[in-house]
């Protein structure tokens, strides 16, 4: 099944002034790439492109460390689910795990791969296992970073990595489609989801029953894991990095180019319909990330402004905007929060949580 | 956006041709630079650098199966996380794998909006082995795609062949790709200030450092601009280095420059020529003489019927023949003003360089028809492709850089006062140079 969406340009509205608040602030010396909030939103971790994470308590507002997790630079960086481990991955051919129980980043555990830069690591939503991907090479590893599965993604180097919610099985996107693994099961053989095309990014819905990936020909691709079908969307200004779902996986909000092209999932959309463009940034979106309960979807751009979105529909502005000194490089929201929290990295270096009155 | 933009230098050529050599002198000597390395070759010489990416070269092809939509995987990914850094680097140099096709890694520039955003290929920098470049060429496509994609070729390992060979491999070379220069060395030594910023891709950078660059190759070598009576007049030749000289002479209006008339004599050099021995009449016109020289010297007789200017055309240099104009009372004659032009060279090759000039303005839309056809229906075999173009009503020069089906087209200076005139060039396979030309002719305002 096939689909075309035609992008909708109209100018945006004027929005209403900010009620956003910035609590903290820092500022580190490397473009933070990377945020992680702890699954009871009490913990952000902030890793930057030189390799130094540090942690900073959301609810003191203080700095709680700083420590160099990897020469070179850092690539990503997860919390243990309902745990104190904190898991990143660098340019130094390795991924850690780094225990912070005593305020303070203690490794206890390593996996070395033969290609120097670690790109992807993501935790098992157990917490009992973590993936991590360098080229080619897939690892699954105990918490303590035992070695449990090697598996190698054949066709490029991974370009993505994503656990199924609430789920053992693994996925791993790139050049020609995506691979799922069942670590748990050695006899499951891996089930590819071939596609004659480039995946440069990848979401799977909280249901588990889609995969979407950003593809580098300007797409959007999704599989419907279980009715077994799957559909493009094209249209866009450049390939979509960035995809997020909402928590009830009905919208997929994706980037590429500067508007938030939301996708509406039901039953038998978004296929055979046009997507909602927010419109509001006029540099390229480098940040999605929604709001752990509503509807609430945050948006960062090149050009330094972060926009707050309460209504997904055609030429409606943001309810607020808020322009940073420089490009919006990283957004997290903090998980079950109910004040409205979330955290901004952007180029210059500094890392700020903002709240917003709901 | 486009000021900031980080230079990349690829390197290519086959194994063993002095790649990591060259790469390792660039980082010796460029102190002063930040570079970062990507290596796609894992070579046994390692390199000395704090930032050095190994990667695999990995070739996505879009869904679509267009050639020109085959990019670079590795390098998207590369570059995009390296720009995702404060502490930037003043330079990137990729060191391809001896086999690599450098068509995607030219394409990833042009087709990645990313990358194209924060990079640029400042040049493609090919390493030819003196001693095994040729038995390359003979039986590898790669080997001729390197050599055809370059925008600098160092012939290498200079000490490990004879003077003669060197001499032929150059104008093989240069045969092949006409647009790149080529610089000889051994052990890769070559003066690195002079192979970065190379502006392989930057058209006004390339042609302010070398504006020679982009010329065509003419079938002649020397034209001058003669005042002349009517008369009898003798063209004595002393001396003669090859079996016969093309000439052509016509009369043309005063203060012409022997290069207005250049395009002309493309064609009368096109015609058939009309063999004169010695003692034998030529006359003015448009007509290809070509003098009998296997006795020399010898007198040949040209006729002049009415007073005035005349262009006077010949297929060597003069003084190779040691040749001398005299009036029809015997002075001997000067010309009012003479240039030299590149010569073209013998092609037996299937990847050759076609270069084109024409005076005065181009017809925009025609010119559009003319490139988008080619690109069409030769992408495939077209490697290279640059110009600067003057269009109709355009008051900047416009600069087209291609590659295969991709073409990127920007405002360069103003003409200002400048001879208006239009340069392109092909490097490809089995070029038509005949349907080239005519069809670029064509395109005339």
């Amino acid at each position: 099944m096939r689909l075309r969406c035609g992008l909708l340009s109209q100018p945006a509205q004027p929005e209403r002034r900010t009620n956003m608040q910035v609590e903290w602030s820092t500022t580190i010396s490397e473009i933070p790439v990377a945020l992680a909030w702890s699954d009871d939103g009490r913990w952000l971790a902030a890793g930057g492109a030189d390799g130094e994470v540090f942690v900073v308590d959301a609810v003191g507002l203080c700095e709680v460390t700083r420590f160099a997790a990897h020469t070179n630079g850092l690539f990503q960086l997860a919390w243990q689910p309902s745990g104190n481990r904190l898991l990143t991955s660098g340019q130094d051919g390795c991924a850690r795990v780094w225990d912070l129980s005593d305020n303070d980043a203690r490794p206890v555990g390593e996996v070395r791969f033969a290609q120097d830069w670690v790109e992807h690591c993501g935790w098992q939503p157990s917490g009992k296992s973590f993936a991590a991907a360098a080229g080619r090479d897939v690892k699954v590893l105990d918490a303590d970073g035992a070695l449990q599965r090697d598996y190698r993604f054949e066709s490029s180097t991974v370009a993505a990595l994503a656990w199924r919610p609430q789920g053992a099985q693994l996925a791993a996107a790139g050049y020609q489609g995506v691979m799922l693994f069942s670590p748990l099961d050695a006899r499951q053989p891996p089930k590819a989801l071939p596609w004659n095309g480039s995946m440069v990014s990848m979401a799977w819905r909280p249901d588990g029953s889609v995969i979407a990936c950003g593809c580098q020909d300007s797409s959007v691709h999704f599989w419907r894991l279980r009715e077994g079908t799957e559909a493009y969307m094209s249209g866009y200004e450049t390939k979509p990095r960035h995809l997020v779902w909402s928590r009830d996986g009905e919208w997929l909000a994706t980037s590429g180019g500067s508007d938030v092209t939301l996708w509406r999932f039901r039953k038998s959309s978004p296929e055979g319909t046009s997507p909602t463009n927010l419109r509001r940034h006029r540099a390229p979106l480098q940040a999605l990330a929604f709001a752990p309960r509503g509807r609430r979807l945050i948006s960062g751009c090149a050009g330094g402004w972060v926009c707050l979105w309460d209504q997904f529909e055609d030429f409606t502005p943001p309810t607020e905007a808020l322009q940073f000194s420089a490009g919006i490089e990283a957004l997290a929201w903090q998980p079950r929060a109910t004040g409205g929290m979330f955290a901004v990295g952007d180029a210059a270096g500094t890392v700020q949580l903002l709240v917003t009155a709901k | 956006m486009k000021a900031d933009r980080i230079p990349v230098t690829v390197l290519t050529g086959f194994l063993g041709s002095g790649k990591t050599t060259l790469l390792n002198r660039i980082l010796t000597e460029q102190h002063g630079q930040r570079i970062a390395v990507i290596e796609n070759e894992f070579g046994e010489i390692g390199v000395d650098q704090d930032l050095v990416i190994n990667a695999d070269e990995e070739i996505f092809e879009m869904n679509n199966g267009c050639i020109c939509c085959t990019v670079r995987g590795d390098l998207i990914r590369i570059l995009g996380n390296l720009a995702r850094r404060r502490d930037r680097f003043d330079r990137v140099v990729l060191e391809t794998t001896g086999l690599a096709d450098p068509g995607p890694v030219a394409q990833t520039f042009f087709v990645d909006d990313e990358i194209k955003s924060r990079f640029y290929i400042d040049g493609i920098i090919t390493l030819v082995d003196a001693a095994h470049v040729e038995q390359h060429l003979d039986d590898s496509d790669e080997a001729m795609a390197q050599i055809a994609f370059a925008d600098l070729l160092v012939l290498n390992k200079i000490d490990l062949v004879r003077d003669e060979d060197i001499a032929r491999l150059s104008t093989r070379l240069r045969g092949i790709n006409s647009l790149a220069g080529v610089m000889q060395a051994r052990m890769a030594e070559v003066p690195i200030g002079t192979i970065l910023d190379l502006g392989g891709f930057n058209l006004e950078l390339a042609l302010k450092r070398n504006p020679q660059f982009l010329e065509p190759e003419y079938p002649f070598e020397w034209g001058g601009v003669f005042q002349l009576e009517a008369g009898e007049h003798v063209l004595r030749l002393e001396q003669a280095p090859d079996p016969s000289l093309g000439l052509v002479i016509w009369p043309v209006v005063p203060g012409v420059a022997p290069g207005d008339e250049a395009e002309r004599v493309f064609r009368y050099f096109a015609e058939d020529s009309v063999r004169r021995a010695p003692g034998d009449v030529c006359s003015a016109g448009a007509v290809h003489w070509e003098l009998d020289t296997r006795q020399t010297p010898g007198d040949y007789r040209l006729r002049i019927d009415q007073p005035g200017h005349y262009a006077l055309f010949t297929q060597h240099l003069p003084q190779e023949f040691d040749a001398q104009l005299y009036g029809p009372e015997g002075w001997a004659i000067e010309a009012i003003c003479s240039q030299d032009f590149n010569p073209g060279h013998e092609h037996d090759e299937t990847v050759t360089s076609v270069s084109m000039e024409i005076a005065g303005d181009l017809d925009e839309r025609r010119v559009n028809q003319f490139i988008g056809y080619q690109q069409r229906t030769n992408g495939i075999d077209i490697f290279r492709l640059k110009g600067v173009l003057s269009f109709a009503g355009e008051a900047r020069r416009i600069v087209i850089q291609g590659v295969h089906m991709l073409l990127d087209a920007t405002e360069g200076d103003a003409w200002g006062d400048a001879p208006r005139r239009s340069r392109l060039v092909f490097i490809g396979r089995n070029l038509d140079a005949p349907a080239l030309r005519a069809a670029f002719a064509a395109c005339a305002a």
